[in-house]
């Protein structure tokens, strides 16, 4: 979809306004320059289109590049876990029956933006002046983070896509996202957080097909320290690539394997408030 | 007003030009009234598109429970029906669309709502959950409350992916903007879905429904669907509601993820083997 074109109306409408702007127009860019950024009406960088985030989704540690502020290389790329969910983390093959795929679980914040793609599309963002919306097919995941609300939600309210709420830094997008449920992980092989987890989101422009993102992870139940990721944002090379339906629980059976009813390991069931974090 | 305006104003010509303003004035009220109910012009976003940008539910649960004309019973509250045309507000089935219908009442246990499944379309327009629009040049996003249900409305394209080779519980919309009004046009569905709790139902690779939505002022979208299947109705038929746009400035859509709040109670699906 070529969410972020421009439509062939404000085309004519910037035909109309003058000389210049059509030589600005029809003048093509020198070869190697980075592409002009498209804005929305009220200037802020327009992030519409389909996206790829170069991070790993089967193990998050190795785009780590700051622990508790700190730069970090190598084997230091880990994440300050507290002791409850370093053990929990340790265990993550003999609890896989909690993995979030299987539940046809929405991916959780941040991962659903790399998850990875069943069809061309990948991440896909829609953007308004009040509004970016995510929409992933994996899941059919999906993040509405509004840009005029100032507060989160009511600490009761926990979502598996969280309360996103954003705002400008110059060119750079902030997203804030609280109210997070404690049943995703941050990838496949079992990096978890709780339900205290708050993750802020910078997207940066370069130009308009290349963003810098960078994600930092605040959670005093499952960190001992904030830790933060980056990974280029690129533009995907198909923008009429679409988001197909992903039924999941659709005449799903999995989840049946892992319940006491028919004899398998038993996963304690969310209730309708906020599921529990696991026991100190 | 100067002397010369006003004796021009006294004579013959000026006091026939005043009395047809007057006139005028007094029809105002009249014309405009029946302007904005008839002839509202809704904004237009950045690409030139009618807004329909915003919060928006039905009000009325009860087509969620029975979308033909039906009393209350047990938790449902009584309903007038959304069927439009035909006149009698039944839903024209043939009798294999009948005798459906009628199994599906006898199993309520399959209804795919009671599983979490997708609700399909136009099922998912009436739920009683907000969904909220969203627009780009190629795409209008249908976000619904219930199961995080994204419609994606593609303006780009007219045709389908090839008849029978998906079933998708939602179908697969096109659309484009007739005036003032989206149409849609959504096809290649799953079988296995249902318009309302009671079993009635329509579904599978021959239905096809074409989707009005018509802002009737700046807080009313007027909703009409069309309906046709040669195997399941004896003629095209019509469907029409109301979504009301959410005005509390702190509304916003939240999630209710069914099967997770449920998933040991949920049991085997009842559902035919999908080729």
């Amino acid at each position: 979809m070529r969410a972020g074109r421009t439509s062939s109306s404000t085309r004519r409408a910037g035909l109309l306004a003058g000389l210049p702007l059509l030589l600005l127009v029809l003048t093509p860019p020198p070869a190697g320059a980075q592409s002009v950024l498209e804005r929305l009406p009220n200037g802020r960088p327009d992030l519409s289109g389909n996206w790829a985030i170069a991070v790993s989704i089967s193990d998050i540690t190795g785009n780590i590049v700051r622990v508790d502020g700190e730069p970090v290389t190598g084997d230091a790329r880990a994440i300050p876990y507290t002791p409850v969910y370093a053990k929990l983390r340790a265990e993550a093959d003999s609890r896989m029956f909690e993995e979030p795929e299987l539940h046809c679980y929405m991916s959780g914040v941040p991962s659903h933006l790399w998850r990875q793609a069943y069809s061309g599309a990948g991440l896909v963002i829609q953007h308004t002046e009040d509004l970016v919306v995510f929409l992933h097919e994996f899941q059919g995941s999906r993040r509405i983070v509004s840009l005029t609300r100032r507060e989160h939600l009511p600490a009761d309210i926990r979502l598996f896509m969280g309360d996103g709420i954003g705002h400008w830094e110059g060119d750079t997008l902030v997203v804030e996202t609280a109210n997070n449920n404690a049943l995703t992980w941050l990838d496949t092989v079992g990096n978890r957080h709780s339900d205290r987890l708050v993750v802020t989101e910078r997207f940066t422009p370069v130009d308009n097909d290349r963003y810098e993102y960078e994600a930092t992870f605040v959670d005093p139940e499952a960190y001992t320290a904030p830790w933060t990721i980056a990974a280029p944002m690129t533009r995907g090379a198909d923008p009429d690539a679409e988001i197909l339906e992903f039924a999941c629980v659709e005449g799903n059976t999995d989840h049946l394997h892992y319940t006491e009813d028919v004899g398998g390991t038993s996963i304690a069931v969310p209730g309708p408030g906020a599921p529990a974090n696991p026991p100190d | 007003m100067s002397a010369r305006r006003r004796r021009a104003d006294a004579s013959p010509r000026g006091r026939i030009r005043a009395t047809a303003l007057a006139l005028l004035v007094a029809a105002l009220p009249i014309l405009a009234a029946s302007a904005a109910a008839q002839d509202f012009t809704p904004p237009r976003n950045r690409f030139g598109q009618p807004d329909f940008e915003g919060i928006w539910q039905v009000l009325d649960p009860a087509p969620h429970f029975d979308i033909e004309a039906h009393g209350a019973s047990y938790g449902v509250p009584a309903g007038l029906g959304i069927v439009t045309d035909p006149a009698d507000g039944r839903i024209p089935y043939t009798a294999a669309g009948l005798a459906r219908r009628d199994a599906n009442r006898a199993n309520r246990a399959a209804d795919p709502i009671a599983r979490c499944y997708k609700p399909g379309v136009p099922h998912l327009m009436y739920l009683p959950f907000p969904l909220q629009i969203v627009q780009s040049e190629n795409v209008l996003t249908i976000m619904s409350e219930y199961m995080h249900n994204t419609r994606f409305v593609f303006l780009h394209r007219g045709d389908h992916f090839g008849e029978g080779e998906l079933d998708l519980w939602n179908g697969d919309s096109v659309g484009r903007f007739d005036g003032d009004s989206l149409v849609t046009h959504v096809f290649t569905f799953h079988p296995d879905t249902w318009l309302d709790r009671s079993g009635n139902h329509a579904g599978g690779p021959k239905l096809e429904v074409e989707e009005r939505f018509t802002l009737v002022d700046a807080d009313t979208i007027r909703y009409r669907a069309t309906l046709t299947d040669p195997e399941d109705f004896t003629r095209p038929w019509t469907i029409e509601t109301r979504l009301y746009r959410h005005k509390d400035p702190a509304k916003q859509i939240l999630e209710y993820e069914c099967h997770a709040y449920a998933e040991n109670a949920l049991g085997p699906p009842d559902l035919p083997e999908v080729p």
